[in-house]
């Protein structure tokens, strides 16, 4: 099989599309043949870092104002109308789900969104991906091609691009950001409209708001909560330090809160934060069920607590059963050690 | 300006217990048992397509609504209440099919139904819904009638001169675009999500206008429907297991535990943060 | 009321229990001066009530009775709570200068007993908690309130609750076997735990639903059940109209045939829960547990019942059994209901009531009639009967309803009291009951000696006994001055 990848250029968030889709190739696509990586960019100055982390050794940049879905669609369809590729490969994210199907339906192909494992079979390209909200998993065969799919977000582990110094990369470019675009309004002179700007010209006018760096409880990727179990305030305060050493926000349940040994607003459960980060541990939390409903959407939840027989221990996907003091002390002890070697990102 | 705001009635997912994820002949689940609810997505939708018609008729402009559903003669209680609500025109496109995996005869329907009316200006949809979860009917319908589509969209406005203010989810920041109809909006994950509820004053009185049906065959070809997810089929289904494992890691000590915990489970997740 | 400063009780306080139990903090004081009674309201960011002056944490009888005999001798209002699930106003700080006093950390299961088959815990052990012990062990209280996955036992028990299975169980009355309650004095009292007795009045009955108004309840002996799912059977049907469904409840009550679950809904307060199999139709529910030959016989001779009734039809058991299985409030849903009132200004209260079998159906139409006709801006009013006796049944009215044009502080005075009015006050001359299983709370007080009549005597006295100065949760079941 021949595929393609296809990358957003325009985001700060290319590098992390590239290393999933490099992830999830390196899993299914071990047979397959990439053809190239098309990347849209914004602007020179990211050239060689987008060309540094292309996932293939081909790479087809496209530069042009700005990340505009009717452009790139426009300008995908004309480039690969007559190209052989059998499947096209899309991050996960808004941008990738929204080129697939579409681009698909231009080529005449199939798409599926949200695949996290793909199969290939004669005449055919099998994907499975999470259906019925998430309750159910679900094979669908795919047999128009090209085959157009968008990935599941986290479905498989990211993959850093490998660093080949002596390949040569292979590096074609496409300019279509007219000198008169700006980054904001897009405005367009003369008679003659290229396809591109006919592409977008429903838009009046177009401003676009950077995403500030989520932060609070509510997005954190990383919490530690702290139970009834605690017993004092100087305990609360001491998890406040060990949650600023290991990296985590700081949450606390109900009992905690309501006995002002953390201000309400770090509350977690019912009537305050429903948390849903990557990783949740909890220390001194018995796990009722007005709680546990705050940490439900966690994607990994670890409990310490010296009451094997707590409800959070059964609730949760590791459990420690020990002290939950001796347990972070020695925790952060190993995160710092590892910190000072450079083991982790942290 | 007119607007069509197309939604999907799925069963209440979530009430589902373990037992009753049984895999039917076809690739079916009997979910008929749970209680049925508008689409998350397109109650954003319909509530959006609400704020606007208010904000809009403040500025003097006049705003028609309309709602379109595709199902069986059970969801026009939904629509009824659509109607107490102020929609102008309640349809629904009679189908028995199973077209669960099929957004793309699904969006066939809906912009042979457009081409029909050639009405609307605006199409309003939620993004995906939770039993396909297929997330491309929007953006589907939009290549059939060739508009452009704006995705993940969170607030419309009205803007002078029968245009419209979208602001819509990027994934590094927000954009807001003033644009000239007609268009597809999908909504993604806005912050309204409720529909507002009528009064039983208001579904006396609006509630019992006729719902306009009509038949999926005169969207839709024959041959689609019964082959209607052709190109990609549904082949296998399974339950996935959600059940956290409450895995005690052992040591003898504290110091034992934690290192086990950061070097088994721990080190490469953080990583990943 | 008092003259003694927030100060001279906190420092008080502080030195009974040490400062960490002693909470002064502003948020947490606001949080506690108000229940689920005035959730609009508080979602919105307005505390109307005056703050307490401090939350407690108690952790034994002996602190309770300090803590009590301290507010007692200073004239100093104490409200007494466990999970803080109340809905009608009971935990609300009427009066300035008041403590909360929370018991909620005595939460320790003392002893399951199952040879004797009852279970003896503390005040602040959490139903739930409880209910998943038993189950481990094979057993069940048989107690199943809606508020179960937040209530305690102290609260179940000072609130006369009453759960889903109650037809079979009964109220939390009929399960209390014995109690340790500590009085304003700092009298600690042990009612022991016997089958029964007939050793003058059953003064069990002081104790239990005095809702903080005589006494701090510190511990419980409720009775436990064998619990055996397995031979549940379950029916449900449809009909048309609310009077025929009465009938049914009376007749199946009358017959003496013991149902757990016996449940009329009406087609409004249906379709919230029913409108996917059962579209404007009355919905009947019918449940008979226990050990098999008993489970099947109940069953059977109910569905002959039923039968008999044209215009009831049967529906498939496992619509029933998923409507079950989603049947306590889903502690998610708690939370998702937070933000609904936020975005949509709609909120959804109830008012429960109980009369005799010949009254409960006029009550009813003429309730929700009035409501409908009388009231603005309501989006639904309907209820359900849910908790079926040999004599009558009860009514759980619910009514929802936009809140516009009216700043958050009103939602009170200008729907919920006045809905609540016309309930109460069709009921009591109707002659029924006003408070089936809330609790009188703060805001039925108004009703309390019109809901008595002559027999108020007797609970007025209980009043000047037990509380002569008054420093139990002022405004609870009696009106304040």
């Amino acid at each position: 099989m021949k595929h393609t990848i296809v990358l957003n250029g325009c985001s700060e968030t290319f590098l992390s599309q590239a290393e999933e889709v490099n992830g999830f190739a390196a899993a299914y696509l071990k047979d397959s043949r990439a053809d190239k990586t098309i990347i849209f960019h914004c602007t020179d100055r990211h050239k060689p870092f987008l060309i540094a982390n292309s996932p293939t050794p081909s790479t087809q940049l496209i530069r042009l104002p700005r990340y505009q879905p009717e452009i790139i669609l426009r300008t995908l369809e004309q480039l690969e109308a007559s190209s052989n590729t059998e499947l096209y490969l899309f991050p996960g994210d808004f941008a990738g789900s929204e080129l697939s199907p579409r681009l698909a339906y231009r080529l005449g192909g199939s798409s599926l969104i949200a695949v996290n494992k793909i199969s290939r079979t004669e005449n055919a390209l099998t994907c499975h991906k999470a259906v019925y909200s998430n309750y159910m998993q679900a094979e669908f065969k795919l047999s128009e091609r090209p085959y157009c799919i968008s990935l599941a977000k986290g479905s498989t582990d990211p993959l850093p691009i490998a660093v080949e110094n002596d390949v040569e990369k292979d590096v074609s470019e496409i300019d279509i950001a007219n000198q008169e675009w700006s980054n904001t309004v897009l405005s367009f002179k003369g008679d003659q409209k290229s396809e591109p700007e006919k592409a977008c010209a429903h838009i009046v006018d177009y401003e676009f708001v950077k995403k500030e760096a989520a932060s609070g409880l509510e997005n954190a990727n990383y919490i530690l909560v702290a139970g009834r179990g605690v017993k004092m305030k100087e305990k609360v305060d001491k998890l406040h330090t060990i949650a600023g050493q290991l990296g985590a926000e700081l949450g606390v349940s109900r009992p905690v809160a309501m006995s002002a040994w953390a201000p309400l607003n770090k509350l977690i459960g019912v009537s305050g934060i429903m948390a849903k980060p990557q990783i949740c541990i909890t220390a001194a939390v018995s796990g009722a069920a007005a709680f546990y409903t705050g940490i439900e959407k966690s994607k990994l939840i670890i409990a310490i607590n010296t009451d094997r027989g707590a409800p959070i221990i059964r609730a949760s996907d590791l459990a420690i059963v020990d002290d939950y003091e001796k347990v972070l002390d020695e925790l952060v002890q190993i995160i710092t050690e590892a910190q000072c070697k450079g083991d982790t990102s942290l | 300006m007119n607007i069509l705001t197309c939604f999907k009635i799925v069963s209440d997912l979530d009430l589902m217990s373990e037992s009753d994820w049984v895999v039917e002949d076809h690739f079916r689940i009997n979910t008929s048992f749970v209680k049925n609810m508008i689409n998350p997505y397109d109650e954003s939708a319909l509530e959006i397509t609400l704020l606007y018609k208010e904000q809009a008729e403040k500025l003097g402009s006049a705003v028609n609504l309309s709602a379109l559903t595709i199902g069986s003669k059970q969801l026009d209680a939904y629509l009824k209440t659509l109607y107490a609500l102020r929609f102008d025109k309640a349809v629904r496109i009679e189908n028995q099919h199973d077209l669960r995996f099929s957004p793309d005869a699904i969006s066939t329907v809906i912009a042979n139904y457009v081409k029909v009316i050639k009405k609307p200006e605006v199409i309003i949809l939620g993004r995906q819904s939770g039993v396909g979860d297929n997330a491309k009917t929007p953006l589907l319908v939009a290549e059939h009638l060739g508009w452009p589509c704006i995705s993940q969209a969170v607030k419309i406005e009205p803007a002078s001169e029968g245009l419209l203010k979208v602001s819509s989810m990027a994934d590094d920041g927000l954009v807001i675009e003033t644009i000239r109809p007609p268009c597809v909006l999908s909504i993604g994950n806005a912050p309204n999500s409720y529909l507002r509820i009528p009064t039983l004053k208001d579904k006396v009185n609006y509630g019992k206008k006729e719902i306009e049906v009509l038949e999926i065959e005169n969207y839709l070809n024959q041959a689609v429907l019964e082959q209607p997810s052709e190109g990609h089929n549904i082949t296998g289904l399974k339950p996935i297991n959600h059940k956290r494992q409450g895995v005690v890691i052992e040591g003898s000590t504290p110091a034992e535990k934690a290192q086990n915990l950061y070097h088994n489970y721990l080190q490469e997740r953080l990583k990943q943060l | 009321m008092s003259t003694t400063s927030k100060t001279q009780i906190v420092e008080t306080l502080i030195s009974i229990l040490g400062k960490e139990r002693v909470i002064t903090d502003e948020e947490v004081l606001k949080e506690s001066s108000v229940d689920r009674f005035r959730r609009f309201e508080e979602i919105h960011g307005y505390f109307t009530q005056p703050l307490p002056v401090a939350v407690v944490y108690l952790r034994n009888k002996n602190e309770v009775a300090a803590v009590l005999k301290f507010a007692n001798e200073h004239n100093i209002n104490l409200v007494a709570r466990t999970g803080d699930s109340a809905t009608e106003g009971g935990l609300e700080t009427a009066v300035e200068n008041s403590i909360v006093a929370d018991g909620s950390e005595m939460n320790k299961i003392i002893k399951i007993d199952p040879y004797n088959m009852q279970a003896t815990c503390e005040c602040g052990t959490s139903l739930q908690d409880l209910e998943d012990e038993l189950r481990e062990q094979g057993y069940t209280t048989g107690h199943s309130p809606q508020s179960k996955p937040l209530a305690q036992m102290g609260g179940l028990v000072a609130t006369r609750s009453i759960g889903q299975f109650s037809t079979l169980y009964g109220g939390i009355e009929d399960m209390v076997v014995g109690l340790e309650a500590v009085f304003p004095t700092g009298e600690i009292t042990k009612i022991k735990d016997v089958p029964r007795r007939a050793a003058g009045p059953d003064i069990r009955h002081v104790i239990i639903g005095n809702e903080g108004a005589l006494c701090y309840i510190t511990e419980v002996t409720v009775k436990i059940f064998k619990y055996r799912p397995e031979n549940n059977y379950l029916l449900g049907y449809t009909l048309n109209n609310m009077k025929t469904g009465f009938e049914i409840l009376r007749e199946v009550m009358a017959e003496g045939y013991k149902p757990s679950i016996a449940r009329l809904y009406d087609v409004e307060d249906g379709a919230s829960h029913f409108s996917h199999f059962a579209e404007d139709k009355c919905v009947l529910i019918l449940m008979a547990e226990g050990p098999k030959p008993l489970a099947d016989a109940t069953g059977k001779a109910m569905e002959k019942i039923v039968a008999k009734y044209v215009e009831c039809e049967k529906v498939d058991p496992r619509l029933i059994q998923v409507w079950f299985d989603n049947l306590n409030w889903d502690v998610s849903k708690v939370a998702e209901e937070r933000t609904e009132i936020m975005e949509t200004k709609n909120i959804s209260n109830t008012t429960e009531i109980s009369a005799t079998w010949d009254r409960i159906y006029d009550i009813y139409k003429t309730c929700v009639e009035r409501i409908r006709n009388e009231m603005p801006d309501m989006t639904l009013v309907g209820g359900h009967s849910s908790h079926s006796y040999l004599n009558g049944t009860n009514m759980y009215f619910v009514y929802n309803y936009n809140v516009v044009d009216c700043n958050p502080k009103q939602e009170i005075t200008k729907y919920h009291l006045p809905i609540k009015k016309i309930i109460v006050e069709e009921t009591i001359k109707a002659g029924g009951s006003m408070c089936h299983h809330h609790g009188v709370g703060k805001h039925r007080t108004r009703w309390i000696q019109e809901e008595y009549g002559s027999s108020y005597y007797i609970l007025e006295t209980l009043k000047k006994a037990f509380d002569p100065k008054g420093i139990m949760n002022k405004g609870t079941i009696f009106p304040g001055e």
